[in-house]
């Protein structure tokens, strides 16, 4: 077989082969039944997913703030990375990061060439968050920490872009399943990054940063599309916002649920995660948003039905440079007309909007587009971002030869439900 | 017909309709799992996690016929989750040995199945779904929420890797 023609009966033949363990088998499917109520944490997909499934499934890849001050600081010390902050528009950590219990660690581990500097470590009482710079992108797994000579376990969740110096500014940032002190060591080693087997490892103490946490009113309660929703937890910080949401309502129905948070000038808060608990009768929503500033006086929840997509219609364009604008329909939700593209170091940013009035996310969780060479390879580096309302860029590298397609789909009529929304007076808070 | 009664039993809460339907799939599943976590352990985390959304989401199954896919997209998602958890966030010691072991070059005495699950993450999930489910390239792009172009490119890279462990042979594997 080994020299010989590979066919898909092999490959069907081969998984064949794998030995079942029967009795095991059967005991982690009863095990799997034994569980009455679900803690679902949420995965990262592609923005076309969030079109077709579950609300759940938005969370990760909406990303979180990863530039701070310190960091800035930090950076500014190297001429090649000033004014990067015009660039990045995130801003959940640049409020934490002012504390001065934020830890500014600076260093660099360096082992046959690869270099990783480790930038800032901030610990807000939920999230341990460690910024890096690097050289040129490469993933930095598996890592392995310790608090107070002890392994946690935890979640974690990889963001970052380039530069325009060409360097990649990244953050990891770690929910720890257990609470830890205010005050501890943290041990974090490294075992590769990118190809390489490294052995680095770094420790510092951290100390608990102050979020200046403040609990707004709850229990206002509303409907959407017959399904009725409660407000269980309203909370600002330094941190961002934190919002909790029970809805009425069985899973069948969660898939098609959308909710934006939007502040009073209308801007949408920008989502750094979604978890969601519950059973089926009602599911526990908990949205942790990006910090609002001090002159918003409210906050409007807003979900919507998102309606199903019975057939999928995938539009594709070729994308040349010199005949902008380019206008793709995306049906009964309107054009995305490309506006225009500039490149600096080697990277394209290709700015994008929408004509369709409605309220899409802050990174447009509720269209697609995917941004490909002729082979069907992705072409983007960073993920897109709201630059103004329903206007959007993202970062891609352009292809040694072939066409740019730009392929998006049409998108169902959706339609913001006002009488379900519910606005929440946050100057009486102040 | 007998398999549509036991999924709306099962969608009633049914749990013994539920485990009837699971019969049938378990070891489909147990090996899909298998060859995305490599190891017994895992591959049991991952079926006993999708038991349990697919015993919370069975009523968004509309069909019978749809059931052996989605429950396969739950398992999927699970995988590459579990994965992914894995290998960005906690590695014990023990465990250590094994992701190097992944990212050392592969030598050309692996067997097929190995080389099936060292592919990447994107071409195995496609040649799985092709040739193990007998998806259609369509079925496959709706399953995977991607363009069919993405589709075929990635089996076509996919079989191509996988034949560089059979030099010589020839890739009939493209039946699109």
């Amino acid at each position: 077989m080994k020299e010989g023609k590979l066919v898909d009966k092999d490959i069907k033949r081969a998984i064949d082969t794998i030995q079942v363990p029967m009795e095991k088998l059967d005991n982690a499917i009863e095990n799997g039944l034994k569980v009455p109520k679900r803690h679902v944490k949420p995965k990262q997909r592609r923005a076309l997913t969030l079109v077709l499934s579950s609300v759940v499934t938005i969370s990760l890849i909406i990303g979180l703030g990863f530039i701070s001050p310190t960091m800035a600081r930090v950076l500014s010390n190297f001429p090649l990375l000033n004014g990067i902050f015009e660039t990045i528009d995130d801003s959940s950590l640049k409020v934490t990061l002012n504390d001065k219990n934020s830890t500014a660690l600076n260093k660099t581990l360096t082992s046959n060439g690869v270099s990783l500097t480790i930038q800032d470590i901030v610990f807000d009482g939920t999230r341990l968050t460690i910024s890096y710079l690097q050289e040129k992108q490469a993933e930095i797994y598996p890592l392995h920490i310790e608090v107070n000579g002890e392994v946690i376990n935890s979640s974690g969740v990889y963001r970052g872009e380039y530069l325009e110096s060409g360097k990649f500014v990244g953050v990891i940032e770690f929910s720890p399943t257990e609470q830890l002190p205010d005050d501890f060591d943290l041990l974090v080693k490294i075992h590769q990054i990118g190809d390489m087997v490294v052995d680095w490892q770094f420790n510092t103490p951290i100390t608990n940063v102050n979020i200046n946490s403040k609990k707004i009113a709850v229990g206002q309660k509303g409907e959407v599309e017959g399904i009725q929703y409660e407000v269980k937890k309203l909370e600002l910080s330094d941190t961002g916002v934190s919002l909790h949401v029970l809805f009425h309502t069985d899973s069948n129905q969660l898939d098609k649920i959308v909710l934006n948070v939007l502040d009073d000038n209308g801007k949408v808060l920008p989502i750094i995660n979604i978890e969601g608990q519950g059973d089926e009768k009602s599911f526990l929503f908990e949205y942790l948003m990006e910090p609002i500033g001090g002159d918003v006086e409210s906050l409007t929840i807003s979900p919507f039905f998102r309606p199903s997509i019975i057939e999928r219609k995938e539009v594709t364009a070729t994308l040349h440079e010199e005949q902008l604008p380019l206008t793709i329909s995306q049906g009964k939700m309107g054009d995305l007309i490309v506006t225009k593209i500039e490149e600096q170091n080697g990277q394209h940013t290709m700015y994008y909007k929408l004509t369709r009035a409605f309220t899409f996310g802050a990174r447009l969780q509720q269209s697609y587009l995917a941004v490909e060479d002729e082979l069907g390879n992705n072409l983007v580096v960073t993920d897109t971002k709201t630059i103004a309302y329903n206007q959007y860029k993202l970062v891609f590298t352009k292809p040694a030869q072939g066409d740019i397609k730009l392929t998006t789909m049409e998108l169902p009529m959706t339609k913001k439900d006002e009488n379900a929304q519910i606005t929440v007076d946050l100057s009486k808070t102040k | 017909m007998f398999g549509q009664s036991l999924l709306k039993k099962a969608q009633k809460g049914h749990r013994k309709s539920f485990l009837q339907l699971i019969e049938v799939e378990k070891v489909k599943l147990y090996k899909m799992a298998y060859v995305y976590m490599k190891n017994e352990n895992d591959a049991l985390d991952v079926v006993q996690e999708t038991i349990t959304r697919a015993y919370i989401k069975i009523e968004s199954v509309k069909e019978e016929q749809y059931f052996s896919t989605w429950l396969m997209r739950i398992l999927i998602n699970t995988a590459v989750e579990m994965l992914r958890r894995n290998a960005k966030v906690i590695v014990l010691e023990n465990e250590i040995g094994e992701t190097r072991a992944a990212h050392l070059p592969i030598e050309d005495k692996l067997d097929l199945l190995t080389a099936i699950e060292h592919l990447e993450e994107k071409y195995k999930t496609v040649i799985v779904l092709r040739y193990y489910q007998d998806l259609a390239v369509k079925d496959i792009a709706d399953f995977l929420n991607c363009p069919e172009g993405t589709v075929k490119t990635n089996l076509h890279r996919g079989i191509q890797k996988l034949k560089e462990f059979y030099e010589g042979g020839k890739v009939s594997g493209q039946g699109y």
